[in-house]
């Protein structure tokens, strides 16, 4: 909660605690801060990756669209229309967490993308080679894009943690510390002036006793 | 069990009406034109050709290359039910059992629809009635509520030969690919049987069907070999009755040591002249669609030879059948490449003229 130096009790002991509270509020900044690099160094390297699978995904998709259209040229749409309708399994995608720099980042695993002339779902000896190699084509593509799924999610993740960090590191070294040096400084200098309005005092009171122990001393004398 | 037809068949008739279809095919200057047409183009002028009734019947369904496609099917289901309906005797039998690839074809789509839980709408969309049976059939087939429904129709439909072991095999639990190959070998077993070799045009004819036995079983050992199956299983996908690639042959090609040795092996083919710049390709890109465009290119060529050797014979025939579903591919090759932006080149190399 925010609080205004002016509202923290000027004392010794709220001077200890802020000066605690500096003390780990600088630790913790460090460390945000290594975190915050470390995870801008981890989405550089995620992002090469990011960036070369999406260049795949484009290649496998120019190469699964090429191969279909040959397909559906020389063979017919309704053979290939009619070689779709054999394919009965679908992928399957199983999910897994794992930790990355204390993020949960996807796991993704495909099964049943790829699969041999003989797993189809079609026969083999009437399939022609177009519709073989567009269908393999496809399957690659398939696991290029599950492939593409982690590491965009990866990536994504890091992105809004980086920022996260990035907020909490500005917080502490442009909101926090300040005002809790501020704070700081501000007790110090109120218990100072304290001390000084003290001394003053004393100062007073021991003139006034002065004062009145002399003018008693002069009555006596009297 | 299949029959022979009592008569040798009325050949002069047959021929002079194919020669009057044949008259009407597109000529080899016509494909030059087409590539460089536009599809909007290639449209028109299909409306303008022997294609123009399925066009305008099939324009307020279909548009653009659909239309091309599904108008040029058409057209070719009915061209060869008309086939099948002006002959007769033993030439009719002669082409329905060649024909009988398309009825094959049908029931596989129809059985793979079923399987994957498509609509008889998707289902009826993919048929090609160019078969014996008639497309009112065909969607009563597509109709019926279950798949034992459908083989027991066929079983008792007269003429038709379904395998034997399919009772067996449609207990597997994914019986679909075991039941295409079986399909597959039974339309080649009969059709072999049917081809009675008694005198020259069948002779060249049961050749040229022996040959596209031997292209059939190359693909399949090629595509086998490649995805690295075993022997044991290679074995069981080949078709007997091949004229240069038997059992044997096959087996010993099955069982090199790998799929580089064994295109080291095709070399030894009578044929493999035809098909040395795509065993290349392969062995650059690991593609076989070279090869077997090589093949197809062959097979037309064979086809040629015999068209006009014996105009009183079944091949005139066969080699209309022939050059009418090549020239329905080329205009389908041409109207797709043009659709998806493929070089004219491209599209060109992919055509068999």
């Amino acid at each position: 909660m925010k609080m205004a130096p002016q509202d923290v009790k000027p004392t010794r002991s709220e001077l200890l605690e802020i000066k605690k509270r500096i003390k780990l509020t600088q630790s913790g900044y460090k460390i945000l801060k290594m975190k915050r690099d470390g995870l801008i160094l981890e989405f550089f390297k995620i992002l090469e990756e990011a960036k070369q699978i999406r260049g795949k995904i484009q290649k496998d998709y120019d190469d699964a669209m090429k191969k279909a259209t040959i397909a559906e040229a020389v063979d017919g749409a309704i053979a290939v229309h009619s070689a779709a309708f054999a394919r009965r399994s679908h992928p399957e995608i199983s999910l897994r967490s794992r930790n990355l720099m204390g993020i949960v980042v996807p796991k993704i695993d495909a099964t049943l993308v790829k699969s041999t002339v003989d797993q189809r779902g079609y026969g083999i000896i009437g399939t022609s080679t177009y519709i073989d190699e567009a269908t393999a084509a496809f399957e690659k593509l398939v696991e290029t894009m599950v492939q593409a799924a982690e590491i965009e999610t990866t990536m994504k993740k890091l992105l809004d943690e980086i920022e996260k960090t990035k907020r909490r590191v500005n917080a502490l070294e442009y909101k926090v510390i300040p005002e809790l040096k501020e704070s700081e400084s501000f007790i110090q200098l109120r218990l100072e002036e304290m001390e000084r309005e003290n001394t003053f005092r004393l100062k007073r009171i021991k003139n006034k006793a002065t004062a009145r122990a002399a003018a008693e001393a002069a009555a006596a004398m009297a | 069990m299949f029959k022979l037809g009592r008569n040798k068949g009325n050949y002069p008739y047959a021929v002079a009406r194919v020669k009057g279809k044949k008259s009407r095919l597109l000529t080899q200057d016509n494909y030059p034109k087409l590539l460089m047409m536009d599809l909007n183009e290639i449209s028109r002028f299909m409306g303008e050709t022997q294609y123009k009734v399925e066009m305008a019947e099939l324009a307020p369904r279909y548009d653009g290359v659909n239309l091309i496609e599904m108008g040029t099917s058409r057209n070719l289901a009915q061209t060869y039910r008309d086939i099948i309906g002006f002959t007769t005797g033993e030439l009719r039998d002669i082409v329905v059992a060649y024909l009988r690839r398309w009825d094959y074809q049908n029931i596989k789509t129809i059985l793979r629809g079923r399987f994957s839980g498509a609509s008889l709408e998707e289902i009826q969309e993919d048929l090609v009635p160019a078969g014996d049976l008639s497309e009112r059939y065909l969607i009563s087939l597509v109709g019926m509520e279950t798949t034992e429904d459908v083989i027991n129709s066929l079983q008792n439909k007269e003429g038709f030969v379904l395998p034997e072991d399919l009772p067996t095999l449609m207990e597997q639990e994914d019986y679909l690919p075991a039941v295409e190959d079986s399909l597959d070998r039974t339309y080649y077993t009969h059709l072999l049987k049917t081809i009675q070799p008694k005198r020259k045009p069948e002779k060249i004819f049961l050749s040229y069907i022996e040959r596209e036995i031997d292209i059939v079983n190359l693909r399949t050992l090629l595509k086998l070999k490649q995805a690295g199956l075993p022997l044991e299983l290679m074995k069981e996908y080949f078709i007997e009755g091949g004229y240069e690639l038997d059992d044997k042959e096959l087996e010993r090609l099955a069982s090199t040591d790998s799929f580089e040795t064994l295109l080291d092996e095709l070399v030894n083919l009578s044929f493999y002249d035809e098909i040395r710049a795509g065993v290349e390709a392969t062995r650059q890109t690991g593609s076989l669609s070279e090869i077997m465009l090589n093949l197809k290119k062959w097979q037309a060529r064979q086809a040629e030879k015999f068209s006009n050797i014996y105009p009183l014979s079944v091949l005139p025939v066969i080699d209309f059948i022939i050059r009418k579903n090549d020239e329905v591919n080329n205009i389908r090759t041409i109207a797709r490449g043009k659709a998806a932006g493929m070089d004219s080149e491209i599209i060109n190399k992919l055509l068999v003229l």
